[in-house]
């Protein structure tokens, strides 16, 4: 069953056209990685996924739920984790995992939070401490076991590795390679080619709004994706 | 889940020193002008009661005088505040606090509390009623303006809504925080207000304990569609610094412009006229009258004859009753009536301007809470007028009383001369104010307690019904 399903949608911003009839689908245990410039329509699409955004037309359906007519239901059934984790910045890493489980109404006690914290590759020395003096990384990684917290079966990320060092960059790649090994469908909007090759299974060129590639990055070289990538760019541009 | 929005809400606002700064500012000031008004509230009743005293000393002291000499001789009366007037302080300031009460002559109240202010009190006038209403919403605006917004640029409104919590859930978690930090003013008000009096001796009748608690109440009511509206205008609006704005505007025309163009308009529609056009409309009804003084007056002199016919007699010097203390009384009925006239003629214009307000308040909770916050502090117009109608009330039954006196209060001798009994004046009792009932000030305002009720069910309904049209990313995201 296809988990994560756009057909034909299209949103506008006044004269700016963001998204022209796209249509794609995510499988369950599949990474699709959304690729493109700024301004092509990668956030767009994942607000549209996570509800924030109604679409001009079309239709977005997750899980069997239609995201329009019953976007608290879809909701339930993601996890969301945007470029820039925000948190409470006077909870700890673990309150905060626990306040936003609860938000899902998922109970965590404060071993199971630390668990799931050091699971998303937190320190555990880090587990207690204020959020608000963490890195980025370190909020990033607190995002994802907010996301992972519910179990839900479509993860959608937006830019998650952005600012990231290399290393905190790989092993978010390796968790979101994991979250995807254990059956959630995962949308990632990036715009690091060397990543979504490492990670995803599948990957979609947008260009103003409109889909313009579907590449396997598994069957090339990084610097084959990254000269389709340009070459997609200047064809288009 | 309501309640762990109101919970985390709270500890944010307890963890900004700003906020923290501003509310223990906005709390001491409260406390300050609490006990201000306490001491004041201390010091008028024992100016008045020491007043009181003396007015009483000098009637009781009365002797050798005839009543109708006593009639004109008068007494004072002395308005009372109100067990919570220093909450709300209302129009009671501007009007007077003592009346004399004579025959013949129906004064106005005089001595007003204003008149003796300087014009650097004028400036800095404020009560509890006033902080309550319009220096606290302001407060709960620069606080609560960021609310939303301030979340939503973080990017922490879509990480929430994400994991499956409703907009109307958030809104209404962070409304109560702002709407407990609104009842910590209140409650340190009352607190104050109790303790302070309890201090000062004052006792609290139920009525007064009924009054405070829908003085509180509709306090609470207002203040909670204060942070219901600044959380939605916070939520609505794309940015925490344009809702700012927008919450800056809204309380300056609530609590500045609309309420003075309201009064301006009552004015307008329902033209009051002075004092003296009101006295010089009073003596020009008076004159129609019968003049007791006057022995040449032709009614004065209808009514004697109708007395001589009553009692069977031919000459006043006849009658078993001294005929001056008749037609004073006459003379005194036929002012009360043209007074009963214009004064009721003058509330009813009175009535008419606060019904402009009271239309009003449909449109401003604030013009509604400033009506119940003076009418439950016992200090609006109606309670003011109350003190004219008893006090009026005294002073014909003085009158009455002394006239009666006057007419039957000594015996005829055998040459026909009247001659009077010595009189004990202090036999007739002082003036006893009949406070009103909470029951009264909501007869007179129920306009206002509709208004404010309506208000409340509206912002609710706004928060629960369109709480998810708010934009959960900002504008082209």
């Amino acid at each position: 069953m296809t988990m994560i399903d756009i057909q034909n949608t299209s949103k506008s911003y006044g004269p700016t056209k963001a998204l022209q009839s796209l249509t794609l689908t995510v499988q369950p245990g599949e990474v699709l990685g959304l690729l493109g410039p700024n301004g092509a329509g990668k956030t767009t699409t994942i607000h549209i996924l996570a509800g924030f955004l109604q679409p001009d037309s079309g239709s977005v359906v997750i899980d069997g739920v239609d995201v329009v007519q019953d976007p608290d239901e879809a909701r339930r059934r993601i996890g969301y984790i945007p470029e820039n984790v925000a948190l409470y910045p006077f909870l700890s890493a673990c309150e905060n995992l626990r306040h936003f489980a609860a938000l899902a109404e998922i109970e965590f006690s404060k071993s199971e939070a630390t668990e799931r914290l050091v699971h998303a590759g937190l320190a555990s020395s880090a587990i207690d401490r204020r959020v608000s003096t963490f890195s980025k990384g370190m909020r990033q990684k607190v995002g994802i076991a907010i996301a992972n917290s519910k179990d839900a079966k479509a993860l959608i990320l937006d830019e998650p590795a952005s600012g990231l060092d290399p290393h905190a960059s790989h092993e978010l790649s390796m968790l979101v390679r994991k979250v995807a090994d254990d059956g959630a469908a995962v949308l990632m909007a990036t715009h690091d080619l060397f990543r979504a090759k490492e990670t995803c299974d599948r990957v979609v060129i947008l260009r103003g709004g409109k889909l313009v590639q579907q590449l396997d990055p598994q069957s090339m070289s990084a610097n084959d994706l990254e000269n389709i990538y340009l070459e997609e760019m200047q064809v288009n541009g | 889940m309501i309640a762990r929005f109101f919970r985390l809400e709270l500890r944010a606002i307890c963890g900004d020193g700003r906020v923290v700064a501003l509310v223990s500012i906005a709390l001491v000031t409260l406390i300050i002008s609490v006990w201000i008004g306490v001491n004041n509230q201390s010091t008028t009743a024992k100016g008045r009661a020491d007043a009181v005293e003396v007015a009483r000393e000098q009637w009781e002291s009365i002797e050798n005088l005839s009543a109708h000499a006593v009639a004109h001789y008068g007494s004072f009366v002395y308005k009372p505040n109100g067990a919570l007037a220093m909450l709300d302080s209302g129009v009671m300031p501007f009007t007077g606090k003592v009346l004399r009460v004579e025959a013949h002559v129906q004064n106005p109240p005089a001595h007003s509390d204003a008149s003796t202010w300087s014009s650097l009190v004028r400036l800095g006038a404020f009560d509890a009623g006033i902080i309550l209403a319009q220096i606290i919403p302001l407060l709960l605006a620069f606080t609560a303006f960021s609310s939303v917004a301030r979340d939503r640029e973080a990017g922490l409104l879509r990480m929430l809504i994400a994991q499956g919590v409703s907009m109307r859930t958030v809104l209404l978690g962070k409304a109560l925080a702002y709407w407990a930090l609104a009842l910590l003013f209140l409650a340190a008000l009352v607190s104050a207000q109790v303790i302070f009096d309890v201090m000062a001796g004052s006792t609290y009748t139920g009525d007064t304990l009924a009054r405070l608690m829908m003085f509180s109440g509709s306090h609470a009511i207002h203040l909670l569609i204060v942070v219901l509206g600044s959380v939605w205008i916070s939520a609505r609006i794309a940015d925490a610094r344009s809702a700012l704005a927008v919450l800056t505007i809204a309380w300056l025309g609530a609590t500045v412009l609309m309420p003075r163009m309201t009064a301006q308009l009552g004015s307008q529609l329902f033209p009051l006229d002075s004092q003296v056009q009101f006295e010089d409309g009073m003596k020009e009804d008076r004159a129609q009258g019968l003049d007791g003084h006057d022995p040449a007056d032709e009614r004065r002199n209808e009514l004697l004859a109708k007395i001589l016919a009553d009692y069977g007699v031919d000459e006043v010097s006849e009658l078993p009753v001294n005929v001056g203390g008749l037609l004073m009384q006459a003379d005194e009925d036929y002012g009360n009536l043209v007074w009963d006239e214009h004064f009721g003629s003058r509330h009813e214009v009175v009535r008419n301007q606060i019904g402009v307000v009271q239309a009003a308040s449909f449109l401003n909770p604030f013009l509604a809470v400033r009506g119940l916050s003076m009418a439950f502090a016992g200090t609006d117009q109606f309670h003011d007028a109350q003190f004219q109608r008893q006090a009026e009330d005294y002073r014909r039954e003085l009158v009455l009383i002394l006239n009666d006196l006057d007419a039957k209060a000594g015996s005829r001798g055998e040459d026909g001369r009247w001659t009077r009994e010595k009189v004990d004046y202090s036999a007739i009792a002082d003036f006893r104010f009949q406070p009103q009932t909470t029951g009264f000030a909501l007869s007179h305002r129920w306009p206002e307690l509709v208004s404010l009720l309506l208000w409340l069910g509206l912002s609710v309904a706004l928060l629960s019904t369109r709480a998810n049209r708010i934009p959960v990313v900002g504008a082209g995201r």
